[in-house]
């Protein structure tokens, strides 16, 4: 026992000194780490929200305390789980499929001229950095009904108009496309980024033994960033609750009929929510939503530790 | 140790200047005169002509009251949000324009203890007030016994009515006057699908309301009150609702209704001049004037149906103080030079002369008519019923004094409903509520236009999901709550 506790106080005096010695480096990082902590920590407070029926007046910490009350919307009725449903398999495949069209973009692009690879990324990027918005209009002008491009074609060709916006089975692929389309080249930068920094020795190597392209890839690229797609995976699940509303509510025009497809928890809530304006009760979505991506990032980072610990987050 | 008080140091610095970042205000006034901060809903995007509005009123203010005010002016579309955020947040401001069953309605906010009661401030220092607001509307104002808001003057009746495109109706000599029921206008829309490809033959429209009176049941989607029977129905158990939606999706099969009905923009569409029949802009005086200056060509309206039967959201526009104001009496007094003076409320509402509008005739009298710029033009507009005082608003294509005045007389004619001051205790089916609300927000627009795919499947799809949502626990405590109300009266 004695022997634990020396051994601690040890520990502690020896990260002190280690603390005088390189303070300066800590201190370069105040600026994030107040920031974080502001931005970040502070707001943790408002976790009790939920729990709370929330009148401005009395405070957050004021306001009445009720239990659970508020979570009864969430499990009312049984139409939310079509909406978990949705949730949770769009962002599975936004995950994986993302993840792997993502490396594929990055291993292309590393195999391009400089030059080269300027040109494609800001193309590639460009769709990141607009709003769900324009994305969505950008999309109407393929899919309307008179004016609509894909329907010229269509009618072009003998066949007859689609209704796109009433047809709910062809949206899972309208959706996975419109977000790969947005997300490949700003996902693709961090994947490019590690494979610039491999040493370009093994590559080398490789050339010299014969190793072609694909065999380069397969036995090299990717076993070196694979630390790196294992915590984007880790880090991915942990919002894998979380329906991007822009996305499903802008690009899908908000169409009823196309809900049994389309419809994912943050539409579903907001319908439920607009005209109630009570905060313990919508701040009740967040707080499942962000403890179950707790949760999860939690257990996967567990299993990965188990399996390969090189691999794990921490 | 040196190094550990200096990163001390260090750290204090730092978080000094953070908070000194954040607290950081607008600098404090020298002068004593107070700014009322005011939120108002934007009536029009551009509201550009906002400095000179402020500077002009502010003169009278300063001199009368000793105030000035500041206008916050917030998008329609984002005013629920943003409004959500501004009551959540407790802010400070003085003035808000309470709406009708939103984010700053009385009547939602009353259990929020968002507003101050201003009883004794409208009674010293607000007898213009009290001569001109409605005298039924104060009680839905009041919530145990504190007054919460001015009660705006409006139009309190709900008309319904159809606008015609006038050239269409003229090119097909359609008699739109004689149009008294849905079915008198198919004719008109076989012979424009006949002949005129590119356009929609009906867009929004609403039918005729029942016989029978029924109310809406505030804040509370998919059920009406039937003030005969005296009791909390489904909305589609009305036949004529269902027999409307029933209706309306024959009429999408057939093409009257367009296809894309769900994607489009109503008003937007309607500015196309692409839509033979739409909803009315205003039908008051059935000269089409209104319709014509909101779409923007020439249109006839007809009026097929008033709601006479009113509840108590009707009356719940006005103006509230907040319980975080500094300065209530001033902004007390402030409303009540508004409703006093016509020029104050008209320069708030239609702008700055040769700027925002030009006096036609009457300049200088109480009853000027005004031409106030259209479209890019316009650097200004606030609604008259916004602000309060709607009948005093000056004659102009916006409403013209006629229709003002049938206005009033159409006010001096409703029914109150008999559920009007009941407010519900939703505690206890507050999680219903907010099911309920979905599946009626999920379905609304569908039966709207008609635009379902089997119209028996999905009502009867409908009405599993509202059960679903706990309708019948709902109505039974709205019926609970109505036979302890009515027995308190």
């Amino acid at each position: 026992m004695k022997i634990i506790k020396n051994k601690i106080s040890l520990g502690i005096r020896n990260e002190i000194t280690h603390f005088k010695k390189n303070w300066q480096l800590t201190a370069i990082a105040i600026p994030a780490i107040i920031m974080i902590f502001i931005f970040n920590y502070l707001p943790l407070y408002g976790l009790i929200i939920p729990f709370k029926n929330y009148i401005p007046r009395l405070g957050i910490a004021g306001s009445e305390w009720v239990g659970l009350q508020n979570f009864e919307f969430l499990i009312k009725t049984g139409t939310i789980w079509d909406a978990v449903f949705n949730t949770l398999a769009y962002n599975l495949v936004f995950l994986f499929v993302g993840v792997m069209i993502e490396v594929c973009v990055a291993l292309m692009l590393y195999e391009l001229s400089k030059k080269a690879v300027k040109v494609y990324q800001t193309a590639m990027l460009v769709p990141y950095f607009l709003s769900w918005v324009v994305v969505a209009y950008v999309l109407n002008t393929l899919l309307d009904k008179q004016h609509g491009i894909l329907n010229n074609i269509i009618t072009f060709f003998g066949g007859s108009e689609i209704m796109w916006y009433n047809e709910p089975k062809y949206w899972p692929v309208i959706i996975i496309l419109s977000y790969l389309w947005k997300q490949v080249g700003y996902g693709a930068i961090v994947y490019l980024a590690s494979l610039s920094g491999l040493d370009s020795a093994y590559f080398e190597a490789a050339k010299i033994y014969g190793a072609t392209k694909l065999q380069q890839i397969r036995y090299i690229s990717l076993p070196l960033i694979r630390p790196v797609i294992t915590i984007m995976l880790i880090l991915g699940i942990g919002k894998i609750m979380k329906g991007d509303f822009g996305l499903f509510y802008n690009v899908t025009m908000d169409s009823p009929l196309l809900y049994p497809t389309t419809d994912v928890i943050d539409t579903y809530v907001y319908r439920s929510l607009m005209n109630v304006s009570d905060l313990g009760m919508s701040s009740t979505t967040g707080f499942v939503q962000s403890v179950v991506g707790f949760i999860l990032v939690i257990t996967t980072n567990h299993i990965v530790n188990k399996i390969d610990p090189s691999n794990a987050l921490f | 140790m040196k190094s550990i008080k200096k990163l001390i140091m260090t750290i204090s610095a730092a978080a000094m200047l953070a908070a000194a970042v954040a607290g950081c205000g607008p600098a404090k006034e020298a002068d004593e005169i107070p700014t009322l901060t005011w939120y108002m809903p934007k009536s029009i995007e551009n509201m550009s002509s906002q400095q000179l509005v402020e500077d002009e009123v502010n003169k009278i203010f300063e001199k009368e009251v000793g105030a000035r005010i500041k206008l916050n002016l917030i998008d329609n579309a984002s005013w629920v949000e943003k409004m959500n955020v501004v009551i959540n947040s407790g802010e400070e401001f003085d003035l808000v324009f309470a709406d009708w069953g939103n984010a700053t309605s009385v009547r939602v906010n009353a259990e929020k203890g968002t507003y101050m009661d201003i009883k004794d401030l409208v009674e010293k220092y607000g007898q213009d007030i009290k001569a001109k607001a409605d005298p039924r509307a104060w009680q839905f104002m009041t919530f145990n016994d504190q007054l919460l808001a001015v009660p705006s003057q409006g139009k309190y009746v709900t008309e319904i009515g159809w606008t015609f495109k006038k050239d269409l109706a003229e090119k097909y000599n359609f008699d739109y006057k004689s149009v008294k029921e849905p079915k008198d206008l198919e004719p008109y829309f076989d012979t424009l699908l006949a002949n005129e490809p590119g356009i929609i033959p009906c867009l929004g429209i609403s039918f005729p309301p029942p016989e029978k009176a029924y109310t809406d049941v505030v804040g509370i989607p998919g059920v009406m009150f039937d003030e005969e029977q005296e009791k909390y129905i489904k909305y589609y158990d009305i036949p004529e609702y269902r027999e409307e939606a029933r209706l309306k999706h024959e009429w999408y099969k057939k093409g009257y209704i367009p296809a894309d009905a769900l994607t489009l923009n109503n008003a937007e569409t309607y500015r196309t001049g692409k839509v033979a029949v739409m909803k009315d802009a205003g039908a008051i005086t059935e000269d089409g004037s209104k319709s014509s200056a909101s779409y923007g060509f020439p249109c006839a309206d007809i009026r097929v149906g008033v709601k006479n039967t009113v509840n108590g959201d009707t009356f719940r526009g006005g103006q509230a103080v907040s319980i975080t104001s500094k300065h209530p009496e001033k902004a007390v007094q402030v409303l009540n030079l508004i409703w006093k003076d016509p020029y104050i409320s008209n320069t708030l509402a239609y702008g700055i002369e040769d700027v925002d509008y030009v006096y036609e005739s009457g300049k200088g009298t109480d009853n000027p008519t005004v031409i106030p710029k259209e479209g890019s033009e316009r650097t200004w507009a606030l609604w008259h019923n916004y602000i309060g005082p709607l009948f005093d608003q000056w004659d102009s294509s916006w409403n013209s004094t006629e229709a003002l005045q049938k206005m009033q007389e159409m006010n001096n004619n409703l029914t109150i409903s008999k559920q009007s001051t009941l407010v519900f205790d939703t505690s206890s089916i507050k999680a219903e509520i907010a099911a309920l609300s979905e599946v009626r927000k999920a379905s609304q627009k569908v039966f709207a236009n008609g635009a379902m795919p089997d119209f028996d499947s999905y009502m009867a799809e409908y009405e599993n999901k509202l059960a679903d949502a706990g309708i019948d626990k709902v109505i039974d405590e709205l019926n609970r709550q109505y036979r302890e109300y009515k027995a308190a009266k």
